[in-house]
């Protein structure tokens, strides 16, 4: 059976409208192109 | 192939290099190719109604390639389609700041952005979502599962409030509420894991009690098979063996057993009877001092048992407290219905004599009546298009007030829906109902008429 006080641990608050600005501005949009540049990079940096 | 490098526009050398990145340029082109291969499976998903799996997979689209637009703006508008409004402008916002021109994302947010009314209506289920998950904290379930509600009828694709008042029904024991309301989730979201799990959980648990009755009846006609006799074959050689068996094993009894024996075996059964006397005695001793004992455990189980319903009691009496404040508030907010509902989920047996049985009193008599009248008006006015919601309009205000100068025609009104639903059996309950506890009511006869047609 289901146990309901474990079950509610994992509901967390939804983001309000008003929380939409910071919600984009804290998005993370880091890619696979961006994580390879970075790595590129640390190569370069490490010769 | 183009000459210049995707990622930072400068030019590619003859190897389709980038000097300035230092990769290669095919490198990025099936980077793009698997993010649009994620993208695929994710519009199949979407068309499929598994959302859950369309996001998962949308996610990882975004994740290898963050201009893949369409991807982006799919995984928006499948997050809108859950509810999470919020979640559906951040991926448009960020969409429309990627590619700014012919791109959808614009077109979705302008939708949004000129229906004021709807993102009103999307914004306050959330902030009551948001209070039901307090309420549901602070194990008051009544006040969520009303929160819930409201916020489902706001956003009717709410999946995290379906989920939540699932599991506030679950907890409360109402499996058939709970299934019903786990079922619309299935429907919005085919393989949502939470709603799966809580559907499995509550049916098993179901389907498990009538399956142990079956074991057990199984196990009952197996032991019974066990028990059936069996027959050993016989042989000359068997029969003899038997009989010399008996014979040997007298002649070893008649010969151990001499009357010596016998007279130290008659001293030994004195020994034992007096053992026997003495433990009897001692066994008494200790039944006693168990009974003692046993009187004790039960004493101190009845005085916890006190302090349990004593403590379930004063939290009764809290939970109610908090609703009672929650009607209140509901009522500054001109959400009469929401504070009504409060009001009736109160035992009253349990305010009575405290400092809020006024105040619950005074609510009740200004919230309820307003509440009442205004549901039969509104049943009223759906008399002749919608026979459910009218009905449910009688319903609300029967429950809330019986006395009113209305009470009797929404009684009749509700029996005439009923009828129109070829409900009979609750048309004729609400017409008998009017003619013995309204006799003086102008629609009796009407009612009389209208029992004599369902006859």
């Amino acid at each position: 059976m289901i146990n309901f006080e474990e079950e509610i641990k994992k509901f967390k608050p939804c983001l309000e409208i008003e929380d939409a600005e910071q919600a984009i501005y804290d998005y993370n949009s880091k890619d696979m192109t961006d994580i390879l540049s970075e790595m590129v990079k640390e190569i370069k940096n490490d010769k | 192939m183009s000459n210049l490098c995707p990622k930072c526009g400068q030019g590619l050398n003859n190897d389709g290099f980038c000097e300035h990145c230092k990769i290669f340029f095919q490198v990025y082109e099936k980077i793009k190719m698997v993010s649009k291969a994620f993208y695929n499976q994710g519009l199949q998903l979407s068309n499929v109604r598994d959302l859950s799996g369309a996001i998962n997979t949308l996610q990882k689209s975004i994740r290898y390639d963050k201009n893949n637009i369409e991807a982006r703006n799919l995984l928006g508008l499948v997050y809108f389609e859950i509810g999470e409004t919020v979640l559906a402008l951040q991926q448009w916002v960020i969409s429309k700041h990627l590619d700014p021109t012919d791109n959808a994302a614009e077109r979705y947010l302008k939708d949004i952005q000129e229906n004021q009314a709807h993102l009103e209506k999307l914004s306050s289920a959330i902030k009551r979502y948001n209070q039901a998950l307090v309420h549901t904290q602070q194990s008051n379930e009544d006040l969520a599962a009303i929160q819930l509600k409201k916020a489902i009828s706001l956003n009717p694709k709410f999946i995290k409030a379906y989920l939540l008042l699932s599991l506030c029904y679950i907890n409360e024991q109402q499996i058939q509420k709970a299934q019903s309301t786990l079922q619309k989730v299935l429907l919005i979201d085919k393989n949502n894991y939470i709603a799966r799990k809580y559907y499995d959980s509550i049916t098993d648990e179901t389907v498990k009690e009538t399956s142990e009755e079956q074991e057990r009846k199984h196990q009952e006609d197996v032991s019974f098979a066990r028990r059936v006799p069996v027959f050993v074959s016989s042989s000359w050689h068997q029969v003899i063996l038997v009989a010399v068996g008996a014979v040997v094993g007298l002649g070893l009894a008649i010969f151990l057993i001499s009357p010596s024996q016998l007279k130290a075996l008659k001293s030994k059964n004195i020994s034992l009877e007096e053992q026997i006397t003495n433990s009897a005695a001692l066994l008494k001793e200790n039944a006693a001092a168990l009974e003692n004992e046993t009187a004790k455990v039960q004493e101190l189980t009845q005085a916890n048992n006190k302090l349990e319903t004593d403590l379930i009691a004063s939290q009764d009496i809290q939970g109610d407290t908090s609703k009672i404040l929650a009607a209140l508030q509901f009522k500054d907010n001109n959400d009469l219905v929401s504070s009504a509902e409060a009001l009736y989920s109160i035992d009253v047996t349990r305010v009575e004599g405290t400092p809020f049985y006024e105040l619950y009193e005074s609510l009740k008599n200004e919230v309820y009546e307003k509440v009442a009248v205004n549901a039969y008006n509104k049943g009223y006015s759906l008399n002749n298009s919608n026979y459910e919601q009218a009905i449910e309009q009688y319903n609300l205000s029967l429950k809330l007030v019986q006395d009113a100068y209305y009470s009797d025609k929404a009684l009749y009104y509700r029996g005439v829906a009923y009828t129109k639903l070829a409900q009979v059996e609750e048309a004729k309950r609400d017409f008998n109902s009017l003619i013995v506890n309204y006799p003086n009511s102008i629609r009796v006869k009407d009612a009389t008429w209208q029992l004599s047609q369902l006859q």
